[in-house]
């Protein structure tokens, strides 16, 4: 078997000029940027309103501490996702994980608080607004989360599975804060279900398929 | 103490310099660089690996590695922590995959225990093998015995297995279906 010296001068001789990755938060701010055009453009076409500014909701302390906790765990899970497929960057990981973990703590808790245990049975209707509200948060947070996960098939791919589902979960609370402000229904039950918890919910169905791609593409763009 | 760390600074300086040549192409930086961190990657591998041919296996992945993962280095960021990183983790990596292939593995009868006292044949890097399928890999062509080594006894994968080869996956790929052809064939000539 050939020794060390002898691999680093083949690894020398196959040497490619490479394009180093864009700073992580470029690929957040793109990500951001992209909800924020999906956001105005679902506002001009007249889909999931948000809120006027003299709701009565807008002072409720229970609705901004959800909308607050879906910030954190989206700007969170979004920077553990990208930040553990860069080797070196495992203080941001722990940190993004942190700030995810409060922001769901403080989503869930709120969300929870906010739900009579009278409220917690559904019917039929209620169950297809649940599912129209987080299939609208994984329509308006799937592109961010799509940006985050072409950033990691580009980086380092050690955990697709991992990555790719905070990926998701940070892309689906983006969303998910555009329903809770704008969606109608005061149910706590409904709130909790069908805004807090739509960014696990569409992680859980979503990673398998997302992470399988993004490891088709990693192999694609791997040409070392 | 503070001569000591401007000779770290220094030193991570030359890295950083040397690795973003490197990313450009420049095959004489990135030449300098690896010899130099190798080392040290010697060292970080060898404060948990005992084994001295595992050790090597190890620092020759994460040159690998350091290789694949070069595009991931940003100018603007340490090394030493991005350098280290990749080393520890293929450490991890390897730890993990033994742990795999030693769960997979039947403990050895005592009858092949005295066959092989008494046996003769390959013996380096062969502990895991029969005598006849040792003797038959002996026999393979240098490249085919090279591939179905790197794959089945080291565990590698075919793309790290080709990158250590320097060929690409599909002729890895190739020579190791030979292999196993070949093996497959002397064996059954050796069993009628």
């Amino acid at each position: 078997m050939a020794n060390a010296e002898d691999r680093i001068r083949t690894l020398t001789q196959s040497l490619r000029p490479v394009r180093p990755i864009p700073p992580l938060r470029a690929v957040v701010a793109a990500g951001a940027m992209l909800w924020l055009a999906i956001v105005l453009a679902s506002q001009w076409l007249g889909d999931s309103r948000i809120r006027p500014l003299d709701h009565p909701d807008w002072s409720d302390p229970g609705f901004l501490s959800i909308l607050a906790g879906l910030a954190l765990v989206a700007l969170g899970a979004t920077i553990a996702a990208i930040a553990s497929s860069v080797p070196g960057r495992a203080a941001t990981t722990r940190a993004g994980l942190a700030c995810a973990a409060l922001g769901g703590l403080v989503a869930i808790t709120s969300g929870l608080l906010a739900t009579p245990v009278a409220d917690l049975g559904f019917d039929v209707e209620e169950i297809f607004a649940c599912l129209s509200c987080i299939s609208h948060s994984a329509i308006l947070g799937i592109l961010s989360a799509l940006v985050s996960c072409g950033f990691i098939a580009y980086a380092v791919l050690r955990r697709p599975g991992a990555a790719t589902s905070l990926a998701i979960i940070g892309g689906v609370a983006l969303g998910a804060i555009v329903v809770h402000a704008s969606c109608e229904a005061t149910g706590g039950a409904h709130r909790l279900v069908s805004h807090v918890l739509a960014p696990l919910i569409v992680a859980a169905v979503l990673t398998l398929p997302v992470s399988l791609a993004t490891r088709l593409l990693s192999n694609r763009l791997r040409r070392d | 103490m503070d001569e000591r760390r401007q000779r770290e600074n220094e030193r991570e300086d030359a890295w950083r310099a040397w690795m973003v040549a490197a990313q450009a192409g420049d095959s004489g930086a990135y030449e300098k660089l690896l010899l130099e961190l190798l080392p040290r990657a010697r060292r970080q591998v060898g404060a948990r690996i005992s084994d001295t041919a595992a050790r090597e296996d190890i620092v020759q992945n994460a040159l690998v590695s350091i290789h694949r993962a070069r595009h991931t280095y940003r100018a603007d960021r340490p090394f030493t922590p991005w350098f280290n990183t990749i080393v520890r983790n293929a450490t991890i990596d390897w730890v993990r995959m033994r742990a795999r292939q030693s769960s997979r593995e039947l403990p050895l009868e005592p009858e092949s225990m005295a066959d092989r006292a008494g046996g003769s044949g390959p013996t380096e890097g062969d502990d895991a093998l029969s005598p006849d399928l040792a003797r038959a890999l002996s026999t393979l062509p240098p490249a085919q015995r090279q591939a179905v080594e790197m794959i089945h006894l080291e565990g590698l994968s075919v793309s790290d297995a080709a990158a250590r080869a320097g060929v690409t996956k599909g002729a890895l790929k190739v020579r190791a279906h030979r292999g196993y052809q070949a093996l497959r064939s002397l064996l059954r000539g050796k069993d009628r």
